[in-house]
């Protein structure tokens, strides 16, 4: 572990190299030790792919101090659960999916060997960031990676479900994104009033499981937890 | 007490409302956000005598026309938008006595980018995670009443007297000051010579900038081909996207980002690049923490000799 500043305001926190569940189970770890143990000191964590973020108020805790209570904390232990599974319904018919010629074409498959092979495994949830309730989740084989669209759309639809790289996400709002688009989620993303805002942690799996669009329809005044049992009940 | 209305008629170019944001809700990917200029909008509070964390209308570049349906306390600090009312000048930085039927309008800001209104009383304003600053991405959904559109109709409920307002003299910081920076995590990617070119000459904020970073042009181009995965940023880091142009994160960063962090602004000195306009010049100088918190201190302090001495009713 290494800790280092970020400006005034901030540290960070690092926990290992590269892209792996090992590591992020330990920021997973790590970033639920702080949150319990510092939280009248500190604003704020950003749980990364490797890394954590704290936000303080410099007048009111120091950079060294911080540092120091966290340098002296104990690795937390790893916990033998098992990790949630979330489900996570996607529509991918034409009308939603806006990039399957370029997908098709980049990864030399037919759209339903894509869809065959995007349902089929259970995907981390590794962060969340860029936009609220946006998930990071990985990873994609090899025969699924497409690279970012060249000139990136000014608005992703809500719900889009996309990949780029090694990575897959979900869109909760209209944004900009360059991420190549595949299909669509019925699931509420973001919860403007309960808790929690997202359906999503990091550490979670996340499998998803292709709906026809009838289906699709009927799910949009589902809860989160509504389509989990609709989709655990097939 | 009662419900005070005010029209919104013209909606000024961004118009948004905004109080001590979201800290705490960084870890899903929501911006801490609140005014580019925190120090203003508390100034605006505290001339109403209202909590200093009371939301309060950020302007910004382009004011906005309003109409008071009821007489009210109003305060504007920050740039100076040649605020009229009822077509007379209309004082900074003093708590004014408005007349029901009045109008206040906001013209072009002259001399920075946002300006301040505040309205004694408490605000019926739909929060979302506690606050009523403006969420952009979800704007409809989460606040729809904090990006003003004309039409829209503002809430506060104000007491039944007519209370007077403070007065307060202020003086800007030096605007053309360099905006001190500390050296970010990645500044070790680039060579000490590029480091100094950054350093050594003044960069054009963008016509795409915005409440979530100022992108930075007519920069001395930092190339590096090291690679990394997405880590934490915040308000005031200094990012180098593979194009080479600097974006400096401002009140509604986002939360991660994969570019090499050359540096980070000064919590003291971010306040004065919230109010840099697109087309404004800024130097940056490097500094050392123990430098950025003795800033910090000092603008605290000088605050308290402001606000301290007062007591804020609820």
């Amino acid at each position: 572990m290494k800790i280092v500043p970020l400006g005034d305001s901030a540290l960070e926190v690092r926990l290992g190299h590269g892209v792996s569940p090992e590591v992020n189970d330990r920021v997973v770890r790590w970033c639920a030790q702080i949150e319990d143990s510092l939280d009248d000191k500190i604003l704020y964590v950003i749980a990364t792919y490797n890394t954590l973020c704290i936000g303080f108020d410099p007048l009111t805790i120091s950079y060294e101090v911080l540092k120091d209570m966290i340098d002296k904390m104990p690795e937390p232990p790893v916990k033998n659960h098992h990790p949630r599974v979330i489900q996570v319904p996607v529509c991918y018919d034409h009308c939603f999916g806006l990039d399957w010629d370029r997908i098709e074409k980049h990864t030399k498959q037919t759209r339903q060997e894509v869809i065959a092979e995007h349902t089929s495994r259970d995907f981390r949830v590794y962060m969340l960031g860029f936009v609220p309730g946006f998930v990071y989740l990985g990873s994609l084989p090899p025969e699924l990676q497409v690279t970012r669209l060249t000139q990136p759309r000014r608005h992703v639809p809500r719900g889009s479900v996309a990949i780029a790289g090694w990575q897959t996400g979900i869109y909760p709002s209209v944004v900009p994104g360059g991420w190549n688009i595949l299909g669509r989620t019925p699931m509420p993303l973001l919860n403007r009033k309960d808790f929690p805002i997202s359906p999503f942690e990091a550490g979670d799996y996340v499998r998803f499981s292709e709906v026809s669009l009838s289906t699709y329809s009927r799910m949009t005044t589902l809860s989160s937890d509504d389509i989990q049992k609709m989709l655990s009940g097939r | 007490m009662k419900l005070l209305r005010v029209d919104i008629e013209k909606s000024g170019l961004l118009t948004t409302i905004q109080d001590t944001g979201r800290p705490g809700h960084q870890g899903i990917g929501v911006p801490i956000g609140g005014p580019m200029d925190r120090s203003a909008a508390r100034r605006a509070n505290w001339l109403v005598k209202n909590p200093l964390d009371t939301p309060v209308l950020e302007c910004n570049l382009i004011g906005p026309h309003l109409r008071f349906h009821d007489h009210a306390l109003v305060a504007i600090t920050g740039a100076n938008f040649n605020p009229q009312l009822n077509d007379l000048p209309m004082e900074l930085n003093a708590g004014i006595g408005v007349e029901a039927g009045s109008r206040i309008a906001l013209g072009t800001a002259y001399d920075g980018a946002r300006c301040y209104l505040s309205i004694q009383g408490k605000w019926e304003i739909q929060k979302w995670l506690g606050s009523a600053a403006a969420a952009l991405t979800e704007a409809d959904r989460f606040t729809p009443d904090s990006l003003l559109k004309k039409g829209n109709v503002l809430e506060v409920m104000v007491s039944d007297a007519a209370e007077s307002g403070r007065t307060l003299s202020w003086t800007d910081e030096d605007p053309a000051a360099p905006i001190r920076v500390l050296a970010g995590p990645e500044m070790d990617y680039f060579s000490s010579a590029r480091v100094a070119d950054f350093l050594n000459v003044s960069h054009r904020i963008s016509a795409s900038s915005n409440r979530m970073g100022y992108r930075l042009e007519q920069t001395p181009p930092l190339y590096t081909s090291r690679e990394m995965v997405s880590v934490g940023v915040c308000p005031g880091t200094i990012q180098i996207p593979s194009a080479g142009s600097a974006i400096v994160l401002m009140a509604d960063a986002q939360t991660s980002g994969g570019y090499p962090r050359f540096g980070c602004v000064i919590a003291a000195d971010l306040d004065r690049l919230g109010q840099k306009r697109p087309g404004d010049f800024i130097r940056f100088e490097l500094v050392d923490r123990a430098t950025a918190i003795d800033l910090l201190k000092a603008r605290r302090a000088l605050e308290e000799t402001i606000f301290g001495e007062h007591d804020f009713e609820e």
